[in-house]
């Protein structure tokens, strides 16, 4: 497994030799994988390679049969659920979109941080304030949840999961159901997210945009992971070609490099 | 510079202010279901009875062993039956989800029915076989919906047919077992006719508890809105909370249905005006409804008793014919106002 590291970075989320599933079924079948600090990784495979189900398991939110999911050098089984939930904040692909106005939605980013007595502090509403400004929601704050668009909705959440205030944004698909227009939007929130420190891991159906805005591209293909290392290295490795049956292209536009994939049987 | 917006606060009051309101008006409620019924009383009598300790009076009797215990009966029923509702239709993520609609009543009525029919001395312990009936029906949902992922239709639909075999097993033991309870059909529709302190009294050691219990997970059950992901990914034991919060509102359901029988419909629809008008913040809406469900059963069960008198319609059928329509028009305004 190619794995090239930059200079001075440090892997923060370690996870060796992962099993781990639903109760009927196992779906993760020996993950090995590091996590860089600073950086976007992103999770792409095929649909039902496991790649949901890794994130979910990450997240806590999924039991690991075996193997070790290490965080800052500690097991994340040994973290209280609100400790890991300061460190680690999910974005999941299937929400409810309950009929409360965004404000009320990003406040609850800060549950984890409430004491007992649960009351919000003139700190969390600043952190919130701060959230809805870089995810550029704070406009629409007053409105409801389900008056918005797909892509304002996904700007919210992660405005929700930015209040969470955690070193780590696990991110379940964050370009799902949105027009071409919004999903770059996106993308270019999650890189600017990324630029102020925090390490992000997702998973993509869109090779393109994993290829053009990741650090490190990990791929998986039947609950195992096959190639990891960063865009260029995994290109070249021939892996994406095979998983997902396409041949990859490097095109020159405009002076920038554009990553295009092919079906593999467009040659005949 | 206070960086609370100012929108914020200023719901934040309004809702507040709103809670007073809504207790104001239970006690008016209250105090119109002690006062009027369906023989006149002279109140001044009645109280001066009381206070001389002279309680032999017709007046004084029926203020005393009639009229209080019937709303504190209605007061107490109304409210758990709200609360429970309201927890219901979180912890199952589901607006169609009450104690009636998914068979938690008719769970608690059929282990009512069992009990009274088996030990008729065992009064105190209605309420326990009524949680427990409430607990069954509520684990057999809980069991579906977390095998079958809980989708919405599913769960109503097994609540249909978990309430089918409840009320089947409640019209066997009226047929096996005819002269065991009197009012047996008064207990279906539901109603507080010849409720007693006596009985009433085990409910109020479960219901208080519970319902002040409830107030204490105002945040949790905001944010198992969000849908159990998200809920982890918050940092909460979604599985734990979920469990507390059906053993709650079993308690409450069950401990209502004990002593008031079937009633129907108030723990679906207190919640839902409820939260037109309060909005979806557990923290307001729980009060609200707890408050609003007390005055609408109060105000159901006075109408029920003047509108005919001498005559009493059953409470029950009352709440369904205000209810239901009711009801249809909330769901055909919002329709309007989505499309």
């Amino acid at each position: 497994m190619p794995i090239t590291q930059k200079e001075g970075e440090e892997d923060v989320i370690e996870i060796s030799d992962l099993q781990g599933g639903y109760s009927d079924c196992q779906v993760l079948h020996g993950i090995s994988l590091k996590v860089p600090e600073g950086c976007i990784t992103t999770i792409i495979g095929p649909n039902g390679c496991g790649k949901s189900t890794l994130l979910k398991t990450i997240a806590r939110y999924l039991p690991a049969f075996s193997g070790s999911i290490c965080c800052n050098g500690k097991d994340i089984a040994q973290y209280s659920r609100k400790e890991f939930a300061r460190i680690v904040s999910i974005l999941p692909q299937w929400r409810e979109a309950p009929f409360i106005t965004v404000e009320r939605l990003v406040l609850y980013g800060r549950f984890p941080h409430l004491s007992f007595a649960r009351k919000i502090t003139e700190r969390d509403a600043e952190i919130c304030r701060q959230a809805m400004m870089d995810t550029g929601t704070l406009n629409m704050r007053e409105k409801d949840i389900r008056e918005l668009s797909g892509g304002e909705r996904q700007r919210v959440y992660l405005a929700m999961t930015l209040a969470q205030d955690s070193e780590y944004l696990l991110l379940d698909e964050p370009t799902t159901y949105l027009d071409i227009a919004q999903k770059y939007e996106i993308m270019e929130l999650i890189c600017r997210i990324c630029a102020t420190g925090k390490s992000i891991v997702m998973t993509l159906h869109d090779l393109p945009l994993a290829f053009a805005y990741s650090d490190r591209v990990a791929v998986m293909e039947g609950g195992r992971i096959c190639c990891c290392g960063t865009p260029q290295a995994v290109l070249e490795s021939g892996t994406v070609d095979r998983v997902f049956s396409v041949e990859s292209h490097c095109v020159n536009v405009a002076g920038n490099m554009e990553y295009v994939f092919l079906p593999a049987y467009s040659k005949g | 510079m206070s960086t609370l917006p100012k929108s914020y606060i200023r719901t934040q009051r309004n809702r507040l202010a709103l809670l007073p309101v809504l207790a104001g008006l239970l006690l008016l409620s209250a105090s119109a279901g002690v006062l009027f019924g369906s023989t006149e009383i002279n109140f001044a009598e009645a109280i001066k009875g009381i206070f001389s300790g002279e309680l032999s009076s017709s007046d004084t009797r029926i203020l005393l062993y009639v009229r209080l215990p019937r709303v504190c009966a209605t007061l107490l029923s109304g409210c758990a039956l709200a609360l429970s509702g309201v927890m219901l239709q979180a912890v199952l993520n589901n607006p169609l989800a009450s104690p009636n609609v998914i068979g938690v009543n008719a769970g608690a009525g059929f282990f009512t029915f069992l009990v009274i029919s088996l030990f008729p001395a065992a009064v105190t312990w209605l309420p326990i076989a009524a949680f427990f009936g409430a607990v069954a029906a509520c684990m057999i949902i809980y069991g579906i919906a977390s095998r079958t992922g809980a989708s919405k239709v599913t769960l109503v639909l097994a609540g249909i047919a978990i309430s089918s075999i409840f009320t089947a097993g409640i019209n066997a033991i009226k047929t096996f077992f005819p002269d065991t309870l009197y009012n047996g059909s008064s207990f279906l529709i539901g109603g507080f006719s010849g409720v007693s302190f006596k009985n009433l009294f085990p409910a109020y050691l479960f219901i208080l508890p519970a319902a002040t219990a409830s107030f204490f997970m105002a945040r949790q059950l905001d944010v198992l809105c969000l849908g159990d992901e998200t809920a982890s990914g918050l940092g909460m034991n979604v599985t734990a909370v979920r469990m507390i919060l059906i053993i709650l509102a079993c308690v409450l359901a069950g401990a209502a249905v004990s002593f008031s029988g079937l009633v129907s419909f108030v723990g679906l629809i207190v919640p839902h005006i409820c939260r037109g008008i309060i909005g979806t913040e557990h923290k307001f809406l729980l009060p609200a409804s707890c408050l609003s469900g007390g005055i609408f059963m109060t105000v159901c069960d006075l109408i029920s008793r003047v509108l005919f008198a001498p005559y009493e319609v059953p409470v029950g059928i009352l709440l369904s014919l205000v209810g239901g329509p009711f009801f249809i028009c909330l769901l055909l305004r919002k329709r309007g106002r989505r499309t």
